[in-house]
């Protein structure tokens, strides 16, 4: 790929951090120049020293959720307003849509008494730690391409995601553990795949690393086969070292050098992840608080390995859950059965890892951020006749959400128009949101960048304003 | 000061387009600019257009219009367009308040320079018809050894660079031998090669690679990713499915040498073929490894809609590179097929009879390869015939039971819009003739000479398997918003000479395989990284990292444990206890004996979970069609290497041969080395595995017992006259070997 410089500045003037002996960091010295070091890699005061980032991917309706809309009830089965219409685009809708008033009612949470559904009733309960954003818009309205947009900056393939960035710019320092962890849960990948937490043109080093969600190991192969001990595997991975060190030497391939370090990552992992996985070790009050249950796969479980891995350094753990997409074709995306049974399943658990990371002092500094790829429309979508309810993609208005790491409390910025189909007011777009994430990790968006192909790319590529009313 | 060098350097690479004050091409320089920024609102997809304005069509964009029209050819100052991409506020284009950003400073340049210039539109280069012309500039020499060689030497000189020198004779011939058939050469061929490495010998060894079972088997391995084969029919049961004739049909079609052409008429359309025969039929499974959703409730039509649906997405996308999937629901935003484009193409595959049932009827039942020759009991005991699989296969509905084909309404199976016939997409530029509009006729429109696209899109992705990187790096889009080659002319030639060879792979493949840029040394240097760090002009080969199956092949060719098989049921060899499938509530029973030492392509696919250190190392669910995987350095990939029991297995068979084989501790290293990766051992590296070997010797002499589970488990006790702890101590040595960084790649 390209020149390696999967060394940060900061791991550059540590010297040695990866243990490479003097002549590989000689090498590594001719091939990558301080021209590939992170520029904007050093985070300057960072609100939040790490990320957890729950993505909810399908698109969450934002007006049976977060956005309450009297009129959308009030005008619910009615033709929806030919302005309302205009010019939008749609993924399925076809003909004429009703509206459709949502069928969740809301109630006021905290001390502002802001509104959220009373599917999310243990998120109400931590509803002062929230800063909700109601006024996103996105450009795309397809789910691969709307999620490429929001984690990588791009509709399209090819880009570092934004865990990649922050692992770039953060620096991969002697951890246990890899420096961005993806979980998944909900049956399926996110539609984009692997290509959310890839790393795009940056080093390879900077990906994501997938934990399995399903039965089983959430690492498999980390146990030494029988009859090799610890001692003996490290005399193994020196002659590694060794060995992946010569063919650098000869070939100079960027690829190499990552796949010493991770070798060494592998090794330490051996130790890091049995422990960092054993959900046993947590109390009986903890599991019960998340809704996890020891050895069987969850967003609860992930909630809680996620409270583990960023207590043990890591600094991006991104959980991906598919089944957010409510088109209401059948009881399998019904906005009566499945919204609120997806509801259920993340509701304590989310509630769960706030209160667990404030009790545990650490939510001052880590910044929980929870999107979709887009939102909903406030039209019934009754695809081919469909007697179940359910909402079609919408691209111009939909709720995400920030705690800890510097969001600023108890707040809620933006509006959308009557019937929660177009943000009206304080928009932000995709690109602002991951100018205010990076932000508050320290960088700013405008200087975090690589040199690819003759020209400096960056997560918010040539748009994205901080959102000011968003920063504590 | 080094900072600015390099960014300098960079450009010079990167920037192949137009310089300042040249007349920008349409294709190369202006139609990304228009297609990335405009397109979406001003394009093909008459839906999606605002103000009635579309710039894809020079008419359009040239007609009067109120003040200006949006380009007025030669006068960028009148042109509408250019105002509206300079103005700021709300006349700006593109729109702020959609939160689209400004064109940057180059574009506008690229835009302005190029209605200066009579803003020419010519068709997107796919469409085109091939231009083979040859560089006149070129010279012939000893570089030069095929046609790619001549193309890659005048790029490089225009770039003032010089070719890498050729790779060392073993490791040159390891990479052909990969390359061609997933497998390293042996340690006799090896030795001779090394001996006496002269083009005549390479040659001969590049050419007993282009036939036979490995070369079938690795080339269909390939092709299997594009035909998104699997051995469960996926959705939430995921049941097992029994389609593995169809993959024996594509390995014979390999090993046989089947002209291309051929291989896609049988496979697209063989049930429709005069006298067509049981093998004909059951190539036409390639489209019947669909997905089924047996899950209760569902709609039927819904997912036989969705079936036919994913032919045409699977059909353009390997033939033609096409990314139809968008105008399903609507007309391409990016390229010139509308919807009706779209639905024109799915008639073809709407007139088949299976229909999403859990027996994937229709099925024809046909003798196992290994009970030709019986045919005579078989018709004697009727009940032996039962016995024989059942292989899905596309089967054409009764002229009185056609359906009728129309539009979906974004993309809906239910929301019928008007009727559609059969047809392909006019924009082209080849139109298939009006007589055969089935899918025998759009098979045949593929592969015809004219067709602009099959064949560069064939060619590049032989190229990329072999190369490592297309030149069309975007395999599966060659639209607008694909990459444009970074060798067009090659491209060309290429695809010229696959047709004019009567569709002969092999021919492509030794027009690549001996090319001199092909044995170029993989050893980049500062100095080539900087200046071209995605090795886009190929000064060099490009290293690979193998391919998960692969590395699975090679780790155990190089151990000896290799069996070799040809075709047959898949198979399942040893993995991590997974639990469950998620539906099915199937476990994944081990396969005993021989079995477990097949190659990756017999193992058994089940689309929910596959194969665990094959997902480690990237390969997909094959839900649909896979052009190319991504090559992913993950840690989970060093802990797979480490710790899976076929990696250690494979160690402890390479360790006893070595220890059987060879006294000297030193002659192991040189040997295991050499098989591993077809060079000797520099001093370090014989070093660092000399003290490996002897540490862990010092360990396991005073533990027997972990000596034993080291060189026993899981291969089993060992022969006679290799002492227990000398054979644990090379297991580790000789996992090392198999797994090392130029072990795994190429």
């Amino acid at each position: 790929m390209s020149t390696g410089d999967f060394l940060t500045r900061r791991d550059w003037l540590r010297g040695g951090a990866l243990s490479l002996s003097g002549v590989a960091m000689a090498l590594m010295a001719r091939t990558a120049t301080a021209a590939t070091a992170p520029r904007g890699g050093t985070p300057s005061a960072p609100k939040a020293k790490r990320l957890i980032h729950l993505h909810m991917a399908g698109g969450p309706p934002q007006m049976d959720l977060f956005d309450p809309k009297p009129k959308l009830t009030e005008y619910d089965g009615k033709p929806c307003p030919a302005e309302l219409l205009g010019s939008q685009k749609f993924a399925f809708i076809k003909g004429h849509p009703k509206i459709l008033g949502t069928r969740h009612p809301f109630a006021n949470f905290g001390e502002a008494g802001r509104p959220l559904s009373k599917l999310l009733p243990n998120l109400g309960g931590v509803m002062d730690e929230l800063c909700v954003i109601r006024s996103m818009h996105t450009d795309e309205f397809n789910h691969a391409p709307a999620q490429l947009f929001l984690l990588t900056g791009h509709a399209r393939f090819g880009r570092p995601s934004l865990g990649s960035w922050l692992s770039y710019g953060l620096g991969s320092s002697d951890r246990d553990l890899p420096a961005f962890v993806v979980l998944v849960t909900g049956d399926r990948n996110p539609d984009a795949g692997k290509a959310c937490w890839g790393s795009g043109f940056l080093p390879s080093i900077h990906q994501g690393v997938q934990f399995r969600s399903g039965q089983g190991d959430p690492v498999l192969f980390v146990n030494d086969p029988p009859g090799v001990d610890r001692p003996l595997r490290r005399n193994f991975l020196d002659a590694m070292r060794h060995l992946g060190e010569s063919a650098f030497e000869r070939e100079a391939d960027p690829e190499t050098l990552t796949r010493i370090a991770q070798w060494e990552l592998a090794y330490r992992m051996q130790m890091s992840v049995p422990k960092v996985t054993d959900l046993s070790k947590e109390s009986a009050e903890t599991l019960a608080m998340y809704g996890a249950e020891v050895g069987k796969p969850s967003f609860a479980s992930n909630c809680l390995l996620a409270r583990r891995l960023v207590e043990q350094g890591v600094p991006v753990v991104e959980l991906f859950d598919w089944g957010w997409d409510i088109h209401g074709t059948g009881p399998a995306d019904d906005l009566m059965t499945q919204l609120p049974e997806k509801c259920k399943s993340v509701d304590r658990p989310i509630a769960a890892l706030i209160k667990d990371l404030k009790r545990r002092g650490m939510l001052d500094e880590t910044l929980i951020l929870w999107t979709g790829e887009f939102g909903r429309t406030s039209m019934n979508e009754e695809r081919d006749g469909s007697k179940f309810l359910g909402r079609d993609h919408n691209p111009n208005a939909f709720t995400v959400w920030m705690a800890g790491g510097g969001a600023r409390r108890g707040t809620t910025i933006g509006e959308t128009d009557e019937l929660g189909s177009k943000s009206v007011r304080d928009l932000v777009h995709v690109r602002d949101l991951q100018a205010t994430v990076l932000h508050l990790l320290g960088f700013d968006h405008r200087q975090l960048t690589y040199p690819h192909l003759g020209r400096d790319f960056r997560l918010t590529d040539i748009g994205g304003a901080v959102v000011h009313s968003a920063l504590a | 000061m080094l900072r600015s060098s390099f960014f300098v350097a960079l450009i010079v690479v990167s920037c192949v387009g137009a310089q300042e004050g040249e007349v920008p091409d349409f294709g190369r320089d202006v139609l990304p600019v228009l297609s990335t920024r405009c397109f979406a609102c001003h394009g093909p997809d008459s839906e999606a257009r605002q103000a009635n304005l579309r710039l894809d069509s020079r008419d359009d964009a040239v007609a009067a219009r109120g003040d200006a029209p949006a380009i007025r050819p030669g006068k960028p100052d009148e042109s509408e367009i250019m105002r509206r991409v300079l103005a700021s506020g709300p006349s700006r284009m593109p729109p702020e308040d959609a939160g689209k950003a400004a064109l940057r400073p180059d574009e506008v340049s690229i835009l302005s320079r190029w209605i200066a210039g009579g803003a020419a539109y010519t068709p997107h280069w796919a469409f085109q018809a091939r231009r083979a012309s040859r560089p006149q500039t070129l010279k012939d020499g000893p570089w030069i050894r095929t046609p790619v060689d001549r193309f890659v030497k005048a790029r490089l000189d225009q770039e003032g660079l010089e070719p890498n020198p050729r790779e060392e004779p073993g490791r040159l011939l390891r990479r052909v031998s990969i390359a061609l058939t997933g497998l390293p050469p042996g340690d006799a061929e090896l030795q001779a090669f090394v001996a006496n490495p002269t083009d005549t010998a390479l040659d001969l060894a590049i050419e007993r690679r282009l036939t036979g079972p490995r070369y079938a088997e690795h080339w269909t391995r390939h092709w299997l990713d594009l035909a998104r084969y699997a051995d469960s029919s996926g959705y939430e049961k995921d049941n097992p499915r029994s389609i593995w004739r169809y993959k024996e049909w594509v390995l014979r079609a390999f090993a046989s040498g089947m002209p291309f052409d051929e291989f896609t008429v049988t496979q697209l359309a063989g049930d429709l073929l005069p006298n067509a025969t049981d093998d004909d039929r059951i190539a036409t499974a390639f489209h019947r490894n669909t997905l089924t959703n047996d899950e209760g409730g569902t709609d039927d039509e819904e997912f036989r809609v969705a079936a036919v649906v994913d032919r045409v997405n699977t059909t353009y996308e390997v033939w033609n590179g096409l990314t139809m999937a968008c105008a399903q629901c609507h007309s391409h935003r990016y390229d010139p097929i509308s919807q009706v484009d779209y639905y024109r193409s799915y008639a073809y595959f709407n007139q088949t009879e299976d229909r999403d049932q859990p027996d994937e009827s229709p099925v024809i039942r046909t003798q196992p390869e290994s009970e030709r020759g019986r045919l005579s009991l078989a018709r004697a005991m009727p009940e032996l015939r039962k016995a024989w699989p059942e292989t899905p296969v596309m089967k054409e509905l009764s002229s009185t039971a056609r359906r009728s084909s129309h539009l979906l309404i974004k993309g809906s199976f239910s929301s019928k819009g008007p009727p559609v016939e059969p047809g392909t997409p006019p924009s082209i530029g080849f139109e298939l003739p009006q007589e055969s509009r089935d899918r025998l006729g759009l098979a045949r429109w593929l592969v015809h000479p004219n067709h602009p696209l099959t064949a560069r899109v064939i060619a590049n992705r032989w190229f990329e398997k072999v190369m490592g990187r297309g030149l069309v790096e975007s395999l599966g889009n060659f639209g607008t918003q694909g990459t444009p080659p970074t060798h067009p002319q090659l491209l060309d030639v290429l695809a010229d000479e696959l047709i004019e060879s009567g569709w002969d792979l092999r021919h492509l493949l030794r027009l690549i395989v001996r090319s001199s840029t092909f044995a170029q040394s993989t050893a980049a240097t500062s100095e080539s990284l900087r200046r071209d760090p995605t090795n886009r002009l190929l000064g060099r080969a490009t290293r690979v990292r193998l391919d998960a199956e692969e590395l699975r092949d090679v780790v155990l060719d190089v151990s000896g444990l290799l069996h070799h098989r040809f075709g047959g049921p898949p198979v399942r060899p040893p993995q991590p206890d997974l639990g469950l499938s998620p539906y099915s509530g199937l476990r994944w029973e081990g396969s005993v004996g021989t079995d477990r030492y097949r190659r990756g392509v017999y193992t058994f696919w089940r689309r929910s979970q596959p194969y665990a250190s094959f997902v480690a190392f990237d390969a997909t669910a094959r839900d649909q069609c896979v052009s190319r995987r991504e090559r992913t350095n993950t840690p989970l990939q060093s802990l797979a290497l480490m710790n899976d029991p076929v990696i250690v297995e494979a160690a402890q068979a390479f360790a006893r041969e070595l220890c059987l084989r060879f006294p000297h501790v030193r002659e192991r290293v040189a040997a295991g080395f050499y098989r591993a990766t077809g060079r000797q051992p520099s001093d370090r590296e014989r070093q660092a595995l000399l003290d490996l070997a002897t540490v862990a010797r010092s360990r396991f002499a005073g533990e027997r017992n972990s000596a034993w589970s080291a060189a026993c488990d899981p291969l089993g006790p060992l022969p006679t006259g290799v002492d227990v702890v000398e054979a644990a101590a090379w297991t580790l040595t000789c996992q090392a070997l198999l797994t090392m960084d130029e072990a795994i790649t190429r």
